[in-house]
């Protein structure tokens, strides 16, 4: 399958301060991106999210590295005319309506006079923007103005649309209509490559995701096989008691209350048989052992909060937590 | 083309923007100025009006100048506009060009309003309309070409404050450079005159423009002094547009 989109060992630091002192924003960065494919770029914020989706663009120059976008340097014009990009919290000219803006749009993409407004007024219909046409763009909310953004970034039809949060801004229905379009084009063969902090979006449109932390690239995750690459079992029991509970927890395990029944969750090969040998003995109940389905959110959570200097076990009750949303029983039991 | 495009943007964002406020400040003074201070005067008012009006056309013109390009890249640098439209197939030259083109076609409309305002104001008081208004009016629009092209070379790499305290300084040393070579001479002084000789090679010699005088005073301009005065615009605006575009091209948005 062709590469879209081409990073190797990109780095790209910005000076800090008037000592001419550099802080890095990307360090040895390297991915591809094929055509058709939806790939997530995720990161906190600050993570070098946005100075990825620039150099791409060419609006920055990296320091070392090489960037390829359909085979072209970044910023050059054959790359520029096959793609569409929206940014983050986007702004336009204030004073043009939003069919102005998106004329504008359509003639810098070298569209004649009468496909252009064509163009212009098929993607306000698209973004449901139509009714607000001749309204000027000061005017727009955050999340009209994300609409508009979209529009922009769709006007040439562009093979491979870079999208830097395209869901900010939105409320639940806006971000349900946008997440339909960027169906719609990923099921027409378009190559997205999107930055987002909504992680369940994420797992519902891309093929493949990227985390970054600190301006590395720690994962890539293949979203299609997610599941499947974390083994964590839970196991429920009826009957614990608290005794056992709190020696549970001593000994780093999550465990959680679920009304009667305790989870406990147990890495699949660390001496789980032992344990429920254990527990049984000590008088529970074993009702299940199902493998937990381990979500983008955790492994996003385990990889960005690797380097603040948090244990193993630290970051399995943490994102337990995170994703159960409930009180662990560790924090109620401990003293 | 694509610069059309863009100047035409650049253009209705700053008459929408309501900098055409100007033009009615321009015609307020100018009655004020024949109200309050032709009475002072002993048989000029024609003259004094001609002066305030021809003068005030060129200081609306550098503040419109300096207020609206000083913060046009900037603006949109600050607001991510620039990534939108740099991210569509247009090059960086095209987008300064745009910008230049819009910020000169709203001043040329702007002069084009106020010489209306100031033949108005010409024909309801003494004083007399000349059609050699128009080449003074003419020289000033030269002279503001170049000073649209200083602020654009400024705004393509500094912030919008620095851009309006380099341009207006510009503007200041570009009316005083005869004077300097005058002051070279007097003094004999060889610093002084490297002094002078590097500021007529690299500032713009803003003096060239103004006949403002001439024209009041009834006195000949020479029609190559005009001819040259327009080359010298349009030469110095576009090596200034060039070096423009070498800076801005190494500009990074970040």
């Amino acid at each position: 399958m062709m590469t879209v989109l081409e990073l190797r060992s990109v780095s790209k630091s910005y000076r800090s301060d008037f000592l001419f002192r550099r802080m890095p924003a990307l360090t040895d960065v390297t991915f591809d991106v094929a055509a058709g494919e939806t790939f997530a770029y995720l990161g906190h914020n600050g993570a070098g999210k946005t100075t990825t989706i620039k150099s791409l663009l060419g609006l920055i120059r990296v320091d070392a590295g090489n960037i390829r976008v359909f085979g072209h340097a970044p910023g050059t014009m054959a790359a520029k005319r096959r793609l569409g990009y929206l940014p983050e919290n986007p702004y336009f000219y204030d004073h043009l309506t939003a069919r102005e803006f998106l004329h504008l749009a359509a003639r810098l993409n070298d569209m004649n006079r009468s496909d252009a407004k064509h163009r212009a007024d098929q993607l306000l219909a698209l973004v449901k923007m139509d009714h607000k046409a001749n309204v000027r763009l000061r005017n727009f909310s955050k999340g009209m103005l994300q609409r508009v953004g979209l529009a922009q970034a769709l006007i040439g039809d562009p093979e491979l649309l870079v999208l830097d949060e395209p869901m900010g801004g939105l409320d639940p229905v806006g971000r349900y209509e946008v997440r339909r379009i960027l169906e719609e084009l990923k099921s027409r063969g378009k190559t997205l490559f999107m930055s987002s902090h909504i992680l369940a979006d994420v797992e519902t449109l891309a093929d493949r995701a990227a985390i970054l932390n600190g301006g590395t690239l720690r994962r890539l995750v293949d979203l299609h096989e997610l599941g499947h690459q974390e083994r964590i079992m839970d196991l429920k029991f009826t009957q614990l008691s608290e005794a056992m509970v709190g020696e549970l927890v001593r000994r780093g395990y999550p465990v959680e209350r679920r009304a009667e029944a305790h989870h406990v969750l147990v890495e699949e090969h660390f001496a789980m048989a032992g344990l429920i040998d254990e527990l049984v003995r000590s008088g529970s109940r074993l009702l299940r052992a199902a493998p937990h389905r381990v979500s983008l959110e955790e492994i996003f959570l385990r990889e960005v909060e690797r380097d603040v200097g948090q244990t193993p076990e630290d970051l399995l009750h943490r994102t337990v937590d995170e994703l159960v949303g409930a009180t662990s029983v560790k924090e109620e039991s401990t003293p | 083309m694509k610069s059309i495009l863009l100047a035409t943007t650049t253009f209705r964002e700053a008459v929408r923007d309501r900098v055409f406020g100007l033009v009615a400040a321009f015609g307020l003074l100018l009655v004020l100025s024949t109200v309050i201070i032709s009475p002072l005067t002993v048989g000029a008012r024609g003259k004094i009006v001609t002066d305030i009006g021809l003068a005030s056309i060129s200081l609306f013109s550098l503040l419109m100048v300096l207020f609206v390009g000083s913060g046009m890249v900037h603006k949109e640098i600050d607001r991510r506009t620039i990534m939108t439209i740099l991210s569509k197939p247009i090059s960086r030259l095209d987008y300064l060009l745009g910008k230049y083109l819009g910020l000169w076609a709203t001043l040329f409309v702007m002069m084009a309003a106020m010489t209306l305002i100031f033949a108005c104001a010409c024909a309801l008081t003494e004083a007399e309309w000349k059609p050699t208004y128009l080449v003074a009016l003419g020289m000033a629009l030269c002279e503001m070409t170049v000073v649209t092209a200083v602020v654009v070379f400024f705004s393509s790499f500094t912030t919008p404050v620095l851009t309006s305290l380099f341009t207006l300084a510009t503007f200041i040393v570009g009316h005083a450079i005869g004077d300097l070579e005058r002051f070279a001479m007097v003094t004999g002084s060889a610093g002084m005159e490297r002094a002078a000789d590097i500021s007529r090679f690299v500032l713009p010699n803003l003096d060239l423009f103004n006949v403002r005088n001439a024209v009041v005073h009834d006195l000949p301009v020479h029609s190559e002094h005009v001819v040259w005065a327009v080359v010298y615009a349009l030469l110095y605006s576009a090596v200034l547009l060039a070096i423009s575009d070498l800076l801005f091209r190494r500009r990074e948005f970040k």
